[in-house]
């Protein structure tokens, strides 16, 4: 009895982990359109373009993280739909945000010998994936995105297209900086020496190199204007990670007094939020929460708990990384030096013209009162976050 | 040959290698714990604070309630889950969609538990079956989170304008609910491990599977017990971190999983089962975020909190280890 119960279960047991291994493959493998044949890579020397924005169906090669994050969806869909409007053939092969996965993602499709005419890379982890962008620049231009080209990856990247993390930290410094002068201009004493805010920053996780530029960033737009008390890091990036480490950070400086806590995503800041109000202060009264990546519930935001955040948008950037290479492919050239998209309303005319070694994504200051007229390429405030 | 008085001496020994054996296993860590906070009230600045000391319990809470849960797993002899992270996003998202939906964080509530505890009854019947438990729960995890993940799409669930925060927010002395429910939750799994049927069988199937089922225990219907009080423990703790928070995504609680076995492993639970104590777990998750707020206080930095913190965490482990194993030769 007892052996043909544990045969049936056993049964059912190996038909669930089967079942398991699809599913979990189908939510973190490939989520791409049909690639079409593939059409040969574009010259990668100088001036030797095929003159044209238009693809010719010619294929774009995208390896990226997991669409299981919404900002990555987002720029997934946008990519499919910035390539189909310029008649370029899509392939994305994603990877749990593992680099060693994504190696062997490369060396496969290398493999392959499908030929591509650009590749867009967004490396699962940028200080590791050196060798995967060296192998691929063999055979494409590289177009490297959200994760900033590292020196030793330098010479195998055609250009970089996307976040600025310097630009978010930098913005976000400006907004703290503007925050304060209103608040002194109200009357508002702060509780730092001399005068000064007293500031927490709870930054991206130890080691990632988006938190280090937003930190060093924000640090260089503010010299001097506030007394910052501690640099603390989450242990995730997301609400959670900064619920965990605000709600250890803020009791131990309760008695100094805390004027900012600037938060490099509004994600993170909803849990600093959660954090604030359990320890007793009001957020968006007793302190100012400035944040980086407009990210996240964005109910805070909206209600004034969080004063300010710095608009990413992945839509923008799926666009710019697939334009980028569009115009690489019709010129053959880059141009030296970076350049950082304007705020417009309508969306910019794709010209015929060699892209810069790094085009950055606009970063405006999004904010309660502002997120609902948002007008950027015609695009509301949620559908820039591809809500 | 064995002379009379060795024999003598060596039963009246047993007792007393008996009273170490659970003199180690009841009071090693409730010292221990005790002597760390006594230290750093005295040495460390800011910690003996109450707006402090809430702070150590309520980051103890949600880790604490899933650990108290899992306890009883790891006693049956059938080692951890590894799907904790998924399967806590999953009762929080199902515990914001129904609480927006139907007005109620209640309903929202109990739709996490029975969610969680059908999931633990699924996985106590794979188990008990006979499958490795590791293999089943982290293939159960990959489940959930790609489930989750497609009907997601990777947003953020929230429960629209419906408040559920008050089951995080509403405090009694200004000590949150969470904090409450864990020190009742572990005072409910104390009860039922410690004083009931179940819990004792619980502890013999961990201890010997074959003299168990010579008893009459059965194995399966044990396990599946001990995967429906971790099923509770991951729907209450599923809600309480999306109630905290007012959201939650697919790729969130990346750490929690190791946090929790940590906190089981600190509490002296033997991994091989038949030995362990939901109240001891709770004490391991309680220790392990206070050493880390003390070094926070010391002004570690955080790689130095991460690495001390681990490194006691390993040095806990061996030492409760070595010393049952001395303590029962």
């Amino acid at each position: 009895m007892h052996f043909s119960y544990a045969r049936t279960w056993r049964k059912i047991a190996v038909a669930v982990l089967a079942t398991g291994l699809l599913t979990s493959t189908a939510a973190c493998s490939t989520s791409s359109s049909s690639a079409a044949p593939g059409a040969p890579a574009a010259s990668q020397g100088k001036g030797t373009g095929t003159g044209t924005t238009d693809g010719s169906g010619a294929l774009l090669k995208v390896f990226m993280p997991s669409t299981s994050n919404v900002y990555l969806a987002a720029a997934s869909q946008s990519i499919k739909d910035e390539a189909k409007a310029l008649n370029y053939t899509v392939n994305i092969v994603e990877n749990n945000w593992d680099q060693t996965e994504q190696d062997q993602q490369v060396q496969e499709w290398l493999a392959t010998g499908e030929r591509a005419a650009a590749v867009l890379m967004w490396p699962a982890g940028a200080a590791a994936a050196t060798n995967s962008i060296r192998l691929l620049s063999a055979q494409a231009p590289v177009i490297q995105f959200n994760n900033l080209v590292t020196p030793e990856a330098s010479k195998y990247v055609t250009a970089y297209a996307g976040v600025s993390d310097t630009g978010i930290g930098k913005e976000a410094g400006a907004n703290a900086l503007a925050a304060v002068e209103k608040l002194k201009a109200e009357g508002v004493k702060f509780h730092g020496p001399g005068g000064k805010p007293n500031v927490v920053e709870i930054r991206f996780t130890a080691g990632y190199a988006a938190g280090d530029d937003r930190e060093k960033a924000f640090a260089e737009a503010t010299p001097g204007a506030f007394n910052m008390l501690a640099v603390e890091p989450t242990p995730t990036v997301d609400a959670q990670g900064g619920f965990k480490a605000a709600s250890q950070v803020i009791p131990r400086f309760l008695g100094q007094g805390i004027d900012i806590v600037y938060a490099h995503s509004n994600d993170v800041a909803n849990g600093v939020v959660q954090a604030l109000e359990q320890n007793g202060l009001k957020p968006g009264k007793d302190v100012i929460l400035i944040t980086g990546t407009s990210s996240g519930d964005m109910t805070n935001l909206r209600s004034g708990k969080i004063w300010s955040a710095t608009l990413q948008s992945p839509v923008i950037e799926g666009a710019l990384v697939v334009r980028t290479a569009a115009q690489y492919i019709a010129t053959g050239q880059v141009q030296s030096g970076d350049v950082t998209i304007e705020s417009s309303a309508t969306k910019p005319e794709l010209k015929v013209e060699a892209p810069h070694t790094a085009t950055y994504m606009m970063n405006p200051q999004v904010t309660a009162e502002n997120n609902a007229s948002f007008d950027i390429w015609g695009l509301s405030f949620d559908k820039l976050m591809g809500k | 040959m064995t002379s009379t008085a060795s024999i003598a001496a060596d039963f009246t020994a047993r007792p007393t290698r008996g009273s170490v054996v659970r003199f180690v296993n009841s009071y090693t860590l409730p010292l221990l714990l005790a002597a760390v906070f006594i230290a750093s009230a005295i040495s460390t600045p800011d910690f003996a604070t109450f707006a402090n000391i809430r702070a150590i319990l309520i980051n103890t809470s949600i880790v604490g309630i899933i650990a108290v849960s899992m306890t009883a797993i790891t006693i049956s002899g059938n080692f951890f889950s590894l799907g904790i992270a998924s399967s806590t996003v999953l009762a929080g998202i199902v515990f914001l969609a129904v609480s927006g939906l139907t007005g109620s964080t209640l309903a929202g509530l109990g739709a996490a538990v029975a969610v969680s505890v059908t999931l633990g009854i699924m996985q106590g019947l794979i188990v008990g079956a006979g499958l490795n438990p590791v293999i089943t729960t982290l293939a159960v995890g990959s489940v959930i989170y790609g489930l989750v993940a497609i009907a997601t799409k990777g947003a953020v669930v929230t429960a629209g304008s419906v408040d559920v925060a008050w089951l995080a927010t509403w405090n009694f002395l200004e000590i949150p609910l969470p904090v409450y429910i864990f020190v009742l939750f572990t005072a409910v799994a104390w009860f039922l491990t410690e004083h009931t049927l179940i819990g004792r069988n619980i502890h013999l199937l961990g201890a010997n599977r074959a003299t168990a089922r010579n008893s009459g225990i059965s194995p399966p219907a044990t396990t599946i017990w001990a995967f429906i009080a971790f099923g509770v423990g991951l729907g209450v703790a599923g809600a309480l971190n999306a109630s905290q928070l007012h959201q939650m995504q697919a790729n969130d609680l990346a750490g929690l999983t190791m946090d929790v076995i940590a906190a089981v492993l600190v509490g002296g639970t033997a991994v091989s089962g038949g030995e362990g104590s939901p109240t001891r777990s709770a004490l391991g998750a309680l220790l392990i975020v206070a050493l880390g707020n003390i070094m926070l206080l010391h002004g570690l930095d955080n790689g130095w909190r991460v690495f001390l913190v681990g490194g006691i965490v390993v040095v806990l482990v061996v030492a409760l280890h070595v010393l049952r194993k001395v303590s029962t030769r």
